[in-house]
């Protein structure tokens, strides 16, 4: 299931918070080429304030795999601040208190048993379930437009918001995700997941096992969890970095190649 | 919510792109509207050539391209596009002669890649235009793959394909979507989309209003010959 880190619980999670930032650091900024602040080898922002709340996904070994950040906008978002250019004239001031922001969401996951499925769709629905709990309609977002059909994919109900922009090393869109109760409903039954499909433990001075621990405990609990906890099996993903366009098998044909050509050189 | 179709911020467009006349982009409007919710292939392609059209660029064709080089034609509004074996890469900078074809690369999650090629542009675009070219064609290709992928079912004389029965029946005796998806080997949002579908021709805007509506006409259908139901080793499944 997905860990809910809120302020009321950051102690319990200092280590896979600051996991989580290197972890955004190798996606966002390595990988999508996005030109973000880094300190540390973290990446961190102005939104990564007492007022984010993150959902985080844990791989077999406790490590970050999957994320997303969720954060009120009655005093300011992103969408707004930064990319008010990608925005259709007119629109007004997105910001509100019904309102709040998805960003840096990304997955690291892979797969495409039931089980991966489940779990991809956990992380967009954890966003739905705990707007919809405080009464928010909506979410603005601004992400990358190759991702946007995974998004919708799953079960987001999105509008966009204005025309696809350059960003990053690609194309950036803004858009607007709905919240509500059908739209929950619906992710739900969709990929049967439980409700809630996330946790948000709190601190118990008379509990001193792990978030992971803790969480083993309520899986075997409850079979629905279980299913959406993660497995041994589960397969990495391997991040696109600048050094992986080289294929090594045309790597290898095209030393063979310069080798043949060059052998008479080498040996006259 | 009704949004403008009218870019106010017309001075950054380039000059191909100002050409549908006064500045107003209302196909590329249009396209914002739909391309996510498109129900219908035929009208997503004219949708995007219509926008195409106001950067510029008159035809467009979209294939599937594997490692082995093999081209599968997919949708669009000119497949002699593909005709020409090379294209030259999109990039908007340079306009295309009067026969030239640019080609651009969308990746294909989790399959091979998708080759958009384009006739024209007849002018240079500037950044912001290439962008929101690129952008909408990755949308348009996304939301086409769907479409075109339950075009393949069998129409019945209910107004239903024959797997849209079979799903909508399969939803009637308690599978979840993600079981049925993975027993016919369709990805999620496949289904989704047939059932969306079957939602439409029967007029109504719930899921369960679509089972029951169906089911009360004897519509629906709970097993196929070749469903892994009826197979040996799921000898206990229901069927």
């Amino acid at each position: 299931m997905l860990h809910l880190v809120t302020k009321d619980n950051r102690s319990l999670y200092a280590r896979e918070l600051d996991d989580l930032h290197r972890v955004r650091k190798s996606v966002f900024v390595d990988e999508l080429g996005w030109r973000l602040n880094v300190v540390d080898g973290r990446e961190i922002d102005a939104y990564d304030d007492d007022r984010a709340i993150y959902g985080i996904g844990f791989d077999y070994n406790g490590r970050v795999t999957m994320s997303g950040r969720y954060r009120p906008t009655d005093d300011r978002s992103m969408l707004m601040d930064v990319f008010p250019h990608s925005l259709t004239p007119g629109l007004g001031n997105l910001n509100g208190p019904d309102t709040w922001e998805f960003s840096r969401g990304f997955c690291l996951e892979t797969g495409g048993k039931r089980h991966n499925q489940q779990r991809r769709a956990m992380l967009m629905l954890t966003p739905l379930e705990i707007a919809y709990a405080c009464g928010i309609s909506s979410y603005i977002a601004f992400s990358e437009v190759r991702l946007l059909p995974l998004f919708i994919n799953m079960g987001w109900r999105v509008t966009l918001l204005g025309d696809p922009v350059s960003y990053g090393e690609g194309e950036g869109i803004a858009y607007r995700v709905e919240v509500s109760e059908e739209a929950i409903r619906h992710m739900r039954e969709t990929y049967d997941l439980p409700a809630p499909c996330h946790i948000h433990l709190l601190p118990d001075a008379n509990d001193t096992r792990s978030v992971h621990e803790r969480a083993r405990e309520i899986a075997d609990r409850a079979p629905l969890y279980a299913s959406i906890m993660p497995q041994a099996t589960d397969r990495p993903y391997v991040a696109r970095s600048a050094s992986r366009g080289i294929d090594q098998t045309r790597l290898r044909r095209r030393a063979y190649a310069w080798t043949r050509e060059n052998q008479y050189a080498a040996h006259p | 919510m009704v949004l403008p179709i009218r870019h106010e911020a017309s001075g950054t467009m380039s000059s191909a792109a100002k050409r549908s006349g006064d500045g107003a982009f209302s196909a590329t409007a249009s396209l914002r509207l739909h391309v996510l919710t498109e129900t219908d292939l035929d009208r997503l392609t004219d949708r995007f050539a219509g926008a195409l059209g106001e950067h510029g660029i008159a035809g467009h064709y979209c294939a599937r391209r594997g490692e082995s080089g093999r081209v599968v034609p997919l949708f669009g509004d000119s497949p002699a596009l593909f005709g020409a074996e090379e294209a030259r890469p999109f990039a908007g900078a340079v306009p295309a002669g009067p026969d030239g074809a640019c080609a651009m690369t969308i990746e294909g999650a989790p399959a091979d890649p998708f080759e958009m090629r384009f006739s024209g542009p007849a002018e240079a675009l500037d950044k912001a235009a290439v962008a929101r070219l690129r952008g909408y064609a990755t949308l348009y290709v996304a939301r086409a793959v769907i479409l075109q992928a339950k075009l393949s079912g069998p129409m019945t004389a209910s107004g239903l394909t024959l797997c849209e029965r079979f799903i909508l029946g399969r939803i009637l005796v308690g599978d979840k979507v993600i079981d049925i998806a993975g027993r016919l080997g369709q990805p999620v949002p496949t289904v989704l989309a047939e059932i969306a579908d079957a939602m439409a021709t029967l007029g109504v805007e719930d899921r369960a209003d679509a089972v029951a509506l169906a089911a009360r006409r004897g519509w629906l259908v709970t097993t196929l010959s070749d469903f892994p139901s009826l197979s040996r080793e799921n000898k206990g499944y229901y069927s």
